[in-house]
């Protein structure tokens, strides 16, 4: 498996099909002699802002402090899986997740409250 | 037989949503100023965004997913980051231009400035986008966009000089103020190729769950769609050939408009006029506003989608409001809608390059269109339009200087 | 005694610069295989070089046709470094462990 190609970058969705959002970053673990291991995939804004610049992931974590999710990106074990063609689909329940805390919060706070929504 | 209606609606609503603000003006510019010569910009813009749309519809019908899906999965965060920043300007400030466009329309009708339509135009948008479904936006506002065959029907009634039609499709040097001349041709290609376009194709394959069985049906609508759609584009440039450069009117002003129609029907011209860009640039500023959240939510893999409530999607129908509010602003401080829209066009043109590459990767990736990848022609085409982008990006700039009103 | 792992981000490791014992860059980081043993995932090894940005994309055929137009046929394009012979104590400057013509070409 190309970890770049077939991972990076692709549609994450939830055991019952449900968009997570995006692998924005993947952590590989090093630990002693051994060959390192792929530990985790992350999901959020900070990550994006990271790979463009380290400062600007660094800036936009900052000013995200104050935001439902603190700025800090969610991180979803390798065991939790499967890598398939041009997405990656994780044994999890979306809304149980921090993945989509942004979205509950505009459907709670701002969509919610306009009628016909 | 169904397929058959498929096909039919397909073209009409091709048809029917080609024509817009930055096509009309474009045309009409072009013919007052320089007669018929330069239909053959619009022939060119023409069947590179056949190539583009098809090559959209294709991909969305085989892989399951759209253009911007892709160019984020192959080529990465960083450009799909650039690509967003700039064609999310540029499309915000197409949008400001169609929307001022409705807003013309109701200024040319009612007498009450456009700034003052702004909100209530964008409110207009907004409300069928909430309330409405992909296949009422797509069919039904295209459907009415039919009107805009009353383009057609004029020019062929003004009896042009047919022999000069077909020789003004034949690329030529300008006999007068070549930059001008440059500029409008760029400008014509920039409202022709407009990426929001394909991007909005490939979105809309999606919506309305097009498979392989789509593919010749795609085939028949781009290349059918969009030839009619460019013939309007034509018609529209004829009367302005035939009715304005005589009388020496520059089309540098909307109140001018009219003049297209009003010689041929009188009366019934003026108000055909009004409903034809009306009804256009309305539902031009649905497909950009839906195609700027489409982006925002394909990129980011939110979830999203015309035929959802919209709580089902909250950031997706967040990002489609703040957009239609961000180009009402546009409106109410009064930029001069037909000023902004040449503007847009030609910036539409410098940046083509960025949206246009993808397509030489995306198209030929077996993880994604299979057995349905391009052949050497199809392929020879997509790079003689990235080299077309790529011309129109290093003369945009120095043309909109010397050659922009 | 307790060692502490290191967390690396392999997006950030795109497009680095992978230096040779001698300090020359021999490319460019483009790509990362991995195998799957045992319900986890290790690293195998590294792709470095122009090829592995073409094989990403998926445009080895443009690849070929570029490469064939400007370059010789004796020059590598890249080369495969197995995961024990890329030094990863500073992401930013990946370094080989090993000489260049004990490596894999692409």
């Amino acid at each position: 498996m190309d970890l770049i190609r077939d991972c990076l970058d692709k549609k994450v969705i939830d055991k019952d099909d449900r968009p997570m959002g995006r692998v924005d970053g993947i952590i590989i673990e090093i630990d002693g002699d051994g060959p390192p291991r792929v530990a985790w995939i992350e999901l959020g804004v900070s990550t994006i802002a990271g790979r463009f610049s380290l400062r600007l992931g660094r800036l936009v974590k900052r000013l995200s402090q104050h935001l439902p999710d603190k700025g800090e990106p969610y991180r979803i074990p390798w065991n939790k899986l499967r890598i398939g063609l041009n997405e990656v689909e994780a044994n999890l329940e979306a809304e149980k997740t921090p993945a989509l805390e942004w979205e509950l919060w505009f459907r709670k706070k701002i969509i919610g409250r306009i009628p016909g929504a | 037989m169904k397929k058959l209606l498929e096909i039919a609606l397909g073209i009409v609503t091709s048809v029917g949503g080609f024509l817009e603000i930055g096509s009309i003006t474009t045309a009409a510019q072009a013919g007052a100023e320089f007669s018929l010569q330069l239909i053959w910009a619009i022939v060119l813009g023409g069947l590179c965004v056949i190539f583009l749309v098809e090559q959209s519809g294709r991909f969305a019908a085989v892989s399951g997913r759209t253009i911007p899906d892709a160019i984020r999965e192959r080529f990465g965060s960083n450009y799909f980051l650039s690509l967003y920043v700039v064609l999310g300007i540029v499309c915000l400030l197409v949008l400001g231009a169609e929307l001022g466009g409705v807003c013309i329309a109701l200024e040319l009708a009612t007498g009450i400035g456009f700034q003052w339509w702004g909100l209530p135009a964008a409110f207009i948008v907004w409300l069928v986008i909430w309330k409405g479904t992909f296949g009422v936006i797509e069919k039904g506002v295209s459907l009415l966009g039919l009107i805009t065959l009353c383009f057609v029907v004029g020019a062929w009634l003004v009896h042009p000089q047919w022999p000069q039609v077909v020789q003004g499709a034949l690329p030529s040097l300008p006999q007068h103020d070549s930059s001008r001349y440059w500029f409008i041709a760029v400008s014509i290609m920039g409202a022709s190729i407009s990426p929001y376009l394909f991007f909005f194709y490939s979105s809309g394959a999606i919506e309305d769950e097009w498979n392989e069985s789509y593919i010749q049906i795609n085939r028949v609508i781009s290349t059918a769609g969009m030839t009619f759609g460019s013939l309007i584009s034509i018609a529209v440039l004829i009367l302005a050939a035939v009715l304005l450069l005589p009388k020496g009117v520059r089309l540098d002003h909307y109140q001018q408009l009219p003049l297209l129609l009003t010689p041929i029907f009188g009366k019934w011209g003026f108000w055909l006029l009004v409903a034809s860009i009306g009804i256009a640039c309305l539902g031009a500023a649905m497909e950009i506003t839906l195609q700027i959240a489409y982006l925002t939510a394909q990129g980011f893999g939110w979830n999203w989608s015309e035929n959802q409530h919209p709580s089902a999607e909250a950031r997706f129908s967040f990002t489609y409001s703040i957009t239609i509010i961000l180009a009402s602003l546009i409106v109410i401080v009064g930029i001069d809608p037909l000023k902004l829209t040449v503007f847009t066009m030609a910036i539409t043109a410098a940046t083509l390059p960025v949206s246009i590459v993808p397509f030489l990767f995306l198209m030929n990736d077996p993880s994604y269109v299979r057995v349905y990848r391009n052949g050497w022609f199809s392929n020879s085409i997509v790079l003689l339009i990235v080299g077309i982008a790529f011309l129109l990006a290093v003369v945009t700039i120095p043309l909109q200087i010397f050659g922009g009103s | 005694m307790n060692v502490s792992k290191q967390e690396i981000h392999v997006e950030r490791m795109i497009g680095k610069k992978v230096f040779a014992l001698n300090g020359r860059s021999v490319g460019r980081l483009q790509e990362i295989r991995a195998s799957v043993d045992r319900n986890q995932c290790y690293v195998k090894e590294f792709v470095v070089g122009s090829y592995g940005m073409f094989e990403r994309l998926s445009a080895m055929s443009i690849a070929r046709a570029i490469f064939a137009r400007f370059h010789s046929d004796s020059r590598s394009h890249g080369y495969l470094v197995p995961w024990k012979d890329l030094d990863l104590s500073d992401p930013n400057r990946p370094r080989l462990r090993c000489e260049v013509n004990e490596l894999i070409p692409l």
